[in-house]
């Protein structure tokens, strides 16, 4: 139930709820129902949204049953090779098409009153067409909807409802630098990369928002991790992740203010040679010969490790230990589906699979030990923040507000994106005001011509 | 009441009836219990359609042949 607090008009409330000036967000936007479903029509319905990985339908008729916001829907490779993604409810009355997570069909069946659609989301099979219908239903427009853009980036399938929305490309601006990182192989050499095991799904209890903004660069929160760090459940047997790489480095956050993504990066010095993966023999030759060719296939790019991003508005990732995508998909505003992808090389020798099928999973995920110090963070947070007295008091979000950090030395290197040395503060904010920045224009924009914003270079930051 | 033909269990190949009297030899099976595809063999309603290639309703399916 909206409290009495709730907001009134969309737009002259909504500045007034993040108001970026001050670093401060109205705890409304993560509680109230109103402002949840507003989210569904303004952005999950018009923004690009993380979808699945070209592994996952590697052959004609192979699905995967996704989700768009609140929305099911169904990718699929039809028998002319070409990527679809589709509503997963009947045009009949409504029933879910495909029921199965993942598999390959001829015909997407409904189990209602038996209309069945093609892979290429046509309504090819009408039970009495010719007795009941006389043939007079034009099958051609009861087809299962279909997005209005697809995408398939290095693998990964992207889609959005919205026939106005730049292209994908456009979307992403110079992000796609970072997310490379996560899609190409891990020696950079451009071969192919796939799904690792199952999608892992489970209900976490707080709004989606909170993981999103948390993976888009909270450096700050790194002391809730203390006990995984402890336990050193880390590839080389200290930690949770191999911080040795880092040593050196120049500590980065990175945010796309006028495009909503953000990522933390870390750029070593050109020399630093990198240890990690000691786990065992095998393991850490593989990942140092993987090493040694993203030495030389990203030449001065190879000195950039990246970290934990959010590409806008909810599909994260981590690039690099573990490897792996979440997508945090909204189940009302107080709950939300985690989906997480793991993904590999698909060349990796079985031993380095079965290592990291139990690095990854002993990481992340519901049996992750990382992701359930997280999971805690939120579920708390969201709770606390839902009563009457709670939503009179605003999250804060002022840290580096109002001052800059140091100059960051690139040596030629042309990053895209805000950059933010944060090497001696240890942690910063600006990825996360850029991140609801962005979300305060999706919830007031009329259309893509005002989303744009840096089409007339109109994009502000702070 | 004939028994229900349970088209999950069918394989491409196998030969059913149907209730407009034609025989459909199976050429690809979704195995949704709701829909195969056949091509017809025997159509004595109209001849022309034999050889012909359809999706046939799990309701108009009568009986398998064998
Ligand atoms: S709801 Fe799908 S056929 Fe009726
Ligand atoms: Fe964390």
């Amino acid at each position: 139930m909206a409290t009495a607090r709730k907001p009134r008009s969309k737009s002259s409330n909504r500045n007034s709820l993040v108001d970026l000036e001050s670093g401060v967000i109205s705890r409304e936007i993560f509680v109230n129902p109103e402002i949840y479903a507003q989210e569904q029509e303004q952005l999950f319905a018009r923004a690009w949204l993380f979808i699945g990985h070209q592994s996952q339908i590697s052959k004609p008729g192979d699905f995967f049953v996704s989700s768009m916001g609140e929305e099911s829907v169904i990718l699929c490779r039809d028998r002319q090779n070409e990527i679809h993604v589709f509503l997963n409810s009947c045009t009949h009355r409504g029933m879910k098409v495909c029921r199965y997570d993942e598999g390959n069909t001829p015909v997407f069946s409904c189990p209602y009153h038996g209309w069945s659609f093609a892979t290429d989301g046509k309504l090819v099979g009408v039970p009495y067409f010719k007795d009941a219908y006389k043939e007079t239903l034009d099958k051609s427009k009861w087809g299962l909807p279909e997005v209005a853009q697809v995408c398939n980036y290095k693998g990964s399938i992207w889609a959005t409802w919205d026939k106005h929305a730049p292209s994908f490309a456009e979307y992403m601006g110079g992000f796609t630098t970072y997310l490379d990182f996560l899609l190409d192989t891990w020696d950079g050499a451009g071969g192919e990369t796939e799904v690792f095991g199952g999608i892992e799904k489970w209900v976490i209890p707080c709004n989606w928002k909170f993981p999103a903004e948390n993976f888009i660069g909270d450096r700050y929160h790194n002391i809730s991790h203390r006990s995984v760090d402890m336990a050193g459940v880390g590839p080389s047997g200290v930690g949770r992740r191999d911080t040795t790489e880092r040593e050196g480095a120049t500590a980065l956050d990175i945010s796309f203010p006028e495009r909503g993504h953000g990522t933390i990066t870390f750029l070593r010095p050109d020399d630093k040679k990198t240890t990690s993966y000691q786990h065992s023999k095998i393991v850490s030759e593989y990942f140092a010969h993987c090493e040694s060719e993203r030495q030389k296939n990203y030449g001065k790019w190879a000195r950039l490790l990246p970290g934990p991003s959010t590409v806008f508005p909810n599909m994260s990732y981590l690039p690099r230990q573990p490897r792996s995508i979440a997508v945090w998909n909204p189940r009302g505003a107080n709950s939300h589906e985690a989906w997480r992808w793991f993904l590999i090389d698909k060349n990796a020798p079985p031993e380095v699979r079965e290592f990291l099928r139990h690095y990854y999973i002993t990481y992340s995920g519901p049996s992750g030990l990382t992701e359930q110090d997280d999971m805690e963070n939120w579920n708390y947070a969201h709770n606390a923040s839902q009563g009457v007295i709670a939503r009179r008091h605003p999250y804060n979000y002022q840290m580096g507000l109002g001052f800059d950090g140091p100059p960051v030395v690139t040596d030629g290197l042309e990053m895209p994106g805000q950059i933010r040395n944060v090497t001696d503060a240890f942690a910063g904010e600006q990825n996360q005001r850029g991140f609801y920045q962005r979300w305060s224009e999706f919830m007031s924009a009329p259309d893509w011509d005002a989303l744009a914003t840096w089409r007339n270079g109109n994009g502000k930051s702070h | 009441m004939a028994e229900v033909v349970n088209l999950i269990t069918l394989e491409v190949g196998v030969k059913v009836f149907t209730t407009a009297g034609a025989t459909i030899e199976i050429i690809e099976n979704p195995k949704d219990g709701v829909w195969i595809f056949g091509k017809y063999t025997i159509n004595p309603n109209d001849p022309s359609l034999v050889g012909t290639e359809e999706m046939f309703f799990a309701q108009d399916i009568t009986e398998v042949l064998n």
